[in-house]
């Protein structure tokens, strides 16, 4: 029984299985090989050092040899880490694929995760041999002096962490290709950009500073935490999510494909989020621009949202999920699967994460010269605020609209578009009625001032450098009700309401009683096969042969 | 769990790509411990819903249930009673016929003394014995074949899902690798396989399952569709003793049942409309004029000529 958990948690199986395969392959000889050249390199390169040292009359070897010898090698490494553990990872599961063994694979007892994980650990074993061959002669060299052996021991494990995250975005750059050409071009375009950056970092730190990756990442910590915190998390996270990803890409079970998908979309935002509310607070002084930019950027955000919102509706939301039969990180998850009520609760879910960037409290005096009026700034900030939340609303109202086309039967693109395009034509109808009629300011008449915040946020915004528009922004600012607000909220409960009752209408109820799958969470069915019994009576079904034959 | 005879139940099952519709609301059931053949032309739909049997597919709509057991409920159930054999079989370069069949042992979670028998077994009845220690790339197609059948029995499956196995297959190995799946038949197992080789499949089939552009046009035992082929019609062939020197045409007409097809030398042919036993009475009409019968047999539609009848060749 133990042996069958060690199995399944770590894919044994296919560790030895890969492990085999891989001591026996020609690849697997030149990567030992190109490893030992670079051991070979880095020792010459000491060899020189020191004939020189004894050329210019010093000691045999001095301590700065050492460092330099154990830098370069260092820099080597991570060249060779992020040259050809990328292809090595790429190839894991497009090679079984190419060699026609993967369906049989996946008709075996191993679960997706057990193939992924025995993949991933396969891999890493791999990586780690190539990497510990040379290990023993770099601890001669620091038995030398100049260099701590702690401190070398500590880079190699970062460099085993940078290993561990390129095993997992490598093997789910392999699960996402169909062929092995796909790897083959996948691969490169996932690692381009992440490896050129860390062989750079490396370079300027090992070449350059003759200093260690890890020093410089404890310096950065001790400079901004939170920045260090972001960074070091989103690694994490990612290669996590990548082999997540990798696991429900080779699920046979459609619902769950978009797991990963979705929770990759909400971590994004949430850097996205975090990262906003980090650095664009303390290097933007201006209350006003402060609001103006972070306007502009949940609009811009918030938009791409809308095909989510008016994706198909799939299905229902299983009140059973949240039972406490299910466990909790199930029940966390149900929000993130695609369907029903679930595709605007989670762009809502998003949408969230933008509150905190309205509530940050902004000092009047600190923008403004002393001699105005403090009340009226800070009358002006709440105001700014206050139009930061109408976006917000507004951007739900859209997708709101855009979930209920969703629901009428249109598709994701379909719902996207023409939700966007109504709010867009209203803004442009009311831009053409105002330049129009010059009485025909939208704080005058309310029901046009609710129809289009982004219109009332251009115009208010821009009134305080064009003066034909102060009239406008005084009488706004001035208005104690935010009709507009009022207005959006009342969109989303007209659509969301709407939406629920072409649902219901069309027979694919939002919400159902019954639990989507005897195995939990992680089967979500879709209707129609569940409904479906074993025991029909196949007589009725049976062709009629005379009538086929004509 | 289900009470049925049916070790498999196919229900309105429909697979689409894009707008290509591959499977489209088929059903039927297979019984247990029989062997079923699964026929249609390139593209009709086969390779696709066995994929779907094999737990790799998802349908758009209906359901598959091995054993009373969903598809997609109980996908690890059903992979511990099934035994999916792809048309192309895949090989790792690198491992003997030993190591393979200890891997797919180990991914079936068979461990221990259990495997070490459950390998000697399989490889008895697959004939491997001597091959053990071969390099898997290094065997024949047919050996490979047998190779990629032995481990799909090393869990023991009740169900076997065979994707065009014969194909590519010597004249030799064919005819061995039926014994093979005969054999499987007799130890109980229930074989479902999909082959373009129409003449191999009739001799060893108990049921059919005919499917073009998606739907299934025929369905049930093989003797069943021949009846029903034959649409209350059937076929003799006779031979007489002698050459007729006098005109058996003229003097079969009289029976109004017969309709006479081929007259070659001492072998004519007709088909007989109406009950099997009336053809009593073209013996008796034969003997009063002097004709002598060397033989008279029944001709039943091949497979061949089925198929031929029930696909049109059109293509998805």
């Amino acid at each position: 029984m133990k042996k069958e958990i060690l199995y399944r948690v770590l894919g044994v199986s296919m560790i030895q299985k890969d492990l085999f395969l891989a001591m026996k392959r020609t690849s697997w000889m030149i990567i030992q090989l190109l490893y030992l050249l670079v051991m070979g390199f880095v020792l010459a390169v000491a060899i020189v050092a020191w004939d020189s040292d004894i050329s210019n009359g010093s000691s045999l070897w001095s301590t700065a040899d050492t460092a330099t010898v154990v830098s370069t090698y260092l820099f080597c490494q991570v060249l060779v880490i992020c040259v050809i553990f990328p292809f090595l990872a790429g190839s894991s599961i497009s090679r079984e694929r190419s060699e026609k063994t993967w369906s049989l694979l996946k008709t075996t007892a191993m679960t997706p995760g057990e193939l992924i994980r025995g993949k991933y650990f396969a891999l890493v074993s791999q990586c780690l041999y190539v990497m510990l061959l040379t290990a023993p002669l770099l601890v001669m060299t620091t038995l030398l002096g100049g260099v701590s052996l702690g401190a070398v021991i500590w880079e190699y494990l970062l460099h085993i962490c940078l290993v561990a995250w390129i095993c997992a975005v490598g093997v789910l750059s392999s699960a996402l290709a169909r062929k092995g050409v796909g790897a083959i071009l996948g691969t490169p375009l996932f690692f381009f950009f992440p490896m050129m950056f860390v062989i750079a970092l490396a370079g300027e730190t090992y070449l350059g500073n003759q200093s260690m990756l890890l020093g410089q990442i404890e310096q950065f910590f001790t400079l901004d935490a939170l920045a260090g915190f972001i960074s070091v998390s989103a690694f994490v996270l990612s290669g996590v999510a990548a082999l997540v990803g990798a696991i429900h890409l080779i699920s046979p079970v459609n619902s769950l494909r978009s797991l990963p998908t979705r929770f990759g979309i909400f971590a994004l935002y949430f850097y996205a989020s975090a990262a906003f509310l980090y650095y664009v607070n303390s290097n933007i002084p201006s209350w006003f621009d402060y609001y103006w930019v972070v306007a502009m950027f949940v609009g811009g955000a918030g938009l791409p949202l809308l095909r989510i919102a008016g994706g198909e509706p799939q299905v229902p939301l299983s009140v059973r999920q949240f039972g406490r039969d299910h466990p909790f990180p199930a029940r966390m998850l149900a929000m993130f699967l695609p369907g029903g009520l679930r595709n605007l609760l989670f762009c809502f879910l998003i949408l969230c994460l933008f509150i905190p960037l309205g509530l940050v409290e902004i000092e009047p005096s600190t923008a403004r010269s002393a001699n105005l009026d403090v009340s009226r700034v800070e009358a002006d900030v709440a105001f700014s605020q206050g139009l930061y939340f109408s976006v917000l609303f507004w951007v739900a109202a859209v997708l709101s609209f855009a979930w209920f086309l969703g629901q009428c039967g249109c598709s994701s693109i379909l719902s996207a578009s023409v939700a966007f395009t109504v709010h867009l034509i209203a803004l442009l109808a009311m831009t053409v009625l105002s330049v129009r009629f010059d009485y025909f300011w939208p704080v005058f008449s309310p029901n046009f001032a609710m129809i289009s915040t982004p219109f009332n946020l251009f115009q208010i915004l821009g009134s305080s450098s064009a003066r034909s528009f102060q009239r406008g922004f005084e009488a706004y600012f001035e208005s104690s009700i935010r009709m507009d607000t009022l207005f959006n909220l009342l969109q989303i409960g007209v659509f969301t309401g709407l939406g629920c009752f072409v649902s219901l209408r069309n027979k694919k109820p939002l919400l159902s009683l019954e639990s989507e799958s005897d195995a939990g969470l992680l089967l979500d069915l879709p209707a129609e096969i569940a409904d479906v019994s074993p025991v029909t009576d196949l007589k009725n079904q049976k062709p009629d042969l005379q009538e086929e034959t004509k | 769990m289900s009470l049925s005879s049916a070790i498999l139940q196919v229900r309105n099952l429909s697979v689409s790509f894009g707008k290509l519709k591959a499977v489209d609301n088929i059903s039927f059931d297979v019984n247990r411990g029989v062997i079923h053949g699964f026929i249609g032309p390139n593209g009709a739909g086969k390779t696709t819903t066995i994929r779907v049997i094999s737990t790799l597919q998802v349908p758009d709509s209906g359901g598959v249930w091995v054993g009373g057991m969903n598809v997609l409920t109980h996908p690890n159930e059903i992979r511990s009673k099934l035994g999916y054999m792809p048309d192309h079989v895949g090989v790792y370069s690198g491992l003997s016929v030993l190591e393979y069949l200890d891997f797919f042992a180990l991914a079936r979670r068979i461990f221990g003394s259990k495997k070490q028998s459950v390998i000697s077994d399989v490889v008895e009845l697959t004939g491997l014995g001597d091959l053990l220690d071969r390099e898997v790339e290094s065997l024949s197609k047919g050996m490979r074949q047998r190779l990629c059948l032995a481990q799909t029995l090393l869990h023991e499956p009740d169900l076997l899902i065979l994707d065009e196995p014969a194909s590519g297959l010597d004249p030799r190995a064919r005819i061995e690798f039926r014994e093979l799946i005969l054999e499987l038949r007799r130890l109980g197992k229930t074989v479902f396989l999909s082959s373009h080789i129409l003449s191999e499949l009739s001799p060893i089939c108990d049921s059919v399952s005919i499917i073009e552009t998606g739907n299934i046009v025929a369905h049930g035992p093989l003797e069943e569709i021949q009846d029903r082929m034959s649409k209350g019609v059937t076929s003799f062939e006779v031979t007489l003793l002698k050459d007729p020197n006098e005109d058996v045409e003229a003097l079969l007409s009289q029976l109004p049942s017969l309709s006479l097809k081929m007259i070659q030398g001492r072998k004519f042919r007709f088909e007989w409309n109406g009950e099997v036993e009336g053809v009593a009475k073209v013996w008796e009409l034969l003997s009063v004029n002097g004709f002598v019968i060397s033989s008279i047999s029944k001709k039943e539609d091949d497979l061949e000529n089925i198929f031929m009848s029930l696909t049109t060749g059109e293509v998805q």
